[in-house]
């Protein structure tokens, strides 16, 4: 698999562009993810996965093959989201949100509609719990929880040593937890107008 | 261990990268702590909801659209991206207007050599009488300018490398009447000898090419009864050194024969 990414990257160095397509065909869907839960819309992280690759073919050749091609791209990402950000305040509209979330259920989730409700405003109270961190913590909680990267990973990605990531991700979890509070909390208030009842504990998900 | 103490590795001890001694302590002090529990267990959650967060597919047609950019980004040359835009844009207008400019040139000048050696009798008798080289000895009255014209080429360049050896150059003189007095023509033989190939290197021919209109200028006497040399010495084409031979702007038109007009 690895000598196989290795040879992909070493025929796009050379100019091969239908290698690079292969590379964006497989990296790209994890370069979109991040860049979703980083700014929460869809055409956004559209933009952002293009740029990414845009950047990547442009530097294609400063990559030296230290770390793995992955990774790389995934430094690349976070740095044109977090520029992203900066560049656009306010990250998201409740508006985006909500189309975000019409979205997913549209995606056709099968089960009891009940269920497919509460999974729904779970997922809109947990993205903007994200949206709601500093975007600096936000990338670590990305690239762990949703990406599952190893901490050795991370680090690579964000350039900082592990003693440094241990402190900043622990950091980045206190941030996300105390966001998400006030989301479920809201949630469950809400809910208590539905037939079913709130008492549903919606960590469980 | 102390709460805080817990609390600050409570995302190591999630991840298991604890050292064994610690972990333990910090196991002991949950065992016995429900607020560090509590809170251990609300992290936990909270990072569980995490997982609703499913992987989503981005849109098709992702790297159709990449690909057109990547190519539209490496379309323009090395130069043209190097240079601002205001310089390179006029560029295709500026070639094309050269390229009219040059083949209006090209037309006026007339067909090549070879073509107008074969139209002959284009220039009346009486500007060819004008136009005659003259004997060798100036005329009175008349002015002779020596014109120095290369003889015909090498027929074929040397097979080897080296110096070259000089083109011969024959003496044409043209009487201008009224012109003040230039230098007498040198005869050719006065001319000096052309060198010597250097040894070694293959000359195809020194001999003129009798049928080059530049070789028929080699010959005085032959010289100005020949369009073609005109054209050679004068550099116009054989239609307008006709045409200035005459006063009236249209009648040398109808002492052209057609031939002379393809």
């Amino acid at each position: 698999m690895e000598q196989d990414e290795k040879r992909l990257v070493e025929r796009a160095q050379a100019g091969d562009l239908d290698a690079f397509g292969e590379l964006y065909e497989r990296f790209s869907p994890a370069v979109f993810n991040v860049a979703l839960r980083m700014v929460g819309s869809r055409e956004d992280a559209e933009d952002i996965r293009q740029e990414v690759f845009l950047r990547a073919h442009r530097a294609l050749k400063e990559f030296k093959g230290e770390a793995r091609f992955s990774t790389w791209l995934y430094r690349i990402a976070a740095n044109v989201a977090l520029d992203e950000i900066r560049r656009r305040k306010p990250t998201v509209s409740a508006d985006a949100l909500r189309e975000e979330s019409r979205w997913e259920a549209a995606a056709g989730e099968r089960g009891d509609p009940q269920e497919q409700l509460d999974r729904n405003l779970a997922r809109e109270a947990v993205q903007a719990a994200l949206l709601a961190m500093p975007p600096h913590y936000r990338i670590l909680v990305v690239l762990k929880h949703i990406e599952g990267l190893s901490y050795e990973e991370i680090a690579s990605v964000l350039g900082c040593s592990l003693t440094s990531l241990n402190v900043r991700l622990h950091r980045a979890r206190e941030s996300f937890r105390k966001a998400l509070a006030p989301r479920l909390d809201g949630l469950e208030e809400s809910e208590s107008d539905l037939p079913r009842g709130p008492k549903k504990n919606l960590a469980l998900y | 261990m102390t709460c805080r103490g817990v609390r600050k590795r409570i995302s190591l001890y999630i991840d298991g990268r604890l050292p064994e001694d610690a972990r333990a302590q910090v196991g002991r002090h949950l065992d016995s702590c429900a607020a560090c529990r509590s809170l251990l267990a609300e992290t936990e959650s909270a990072l569980e909801t995490l997982k609703l967060l499913k992987r989503e597919a981005p849109p098709a047609g992702g790297w159709e659209r990449l690909r057109e950019r990547l190519l539209e980004q490496s379309g323009p040359s090395r130069v043209r991206r190097a240079l601002p835009a205001w310089w390179w844009k006029p560029l295709p207008a500026a070639a094309a207007a050269g390229i009219v400019v040059l083949s209006a040139l090209l037309v006026w000048r007339g067909p090549s050599g070879e073509d107008l050696a074969v139209s002959r009798p284009t220039v009346p008798p009486a500007v060819r009488g004008e136009l005659r080289a003259p004997e060798p000895a100036l005329q009175p009255g008349g002015t002779e300018v020596a014109v120095a014209v290369p003889a015909q080429p090498v027929a074929a360049p040397p097979a080897v490398t080296g110096p070259r050896p000089a083109r011969t150059a024959a003496p044409v003189r043209i009487r201008a009447s009224g012109s003040p007095p230039a230098r007498p023509a040198v005869p050719a033989d006065n001319l000096p000898a052309p060198p010597e190939p250097a040894p070694g290197v293959a000359v195809a021919s020194l001999e003129p090419d009798p049928e080059s209109p530049l070789a028929l200028a080699a010959n005085p006497d032959d010289v100005l009864d020949e369009p073609a040399a005109e054209l050679a010495l004068t550099g116009l084409s054989p239609l307008v050194a006709a045409a200035e031979q005459y006063t009236d702007p249209v009648a040398w038109v109808y002492d052209i024969s057609a031939e002379d007009w393809l």
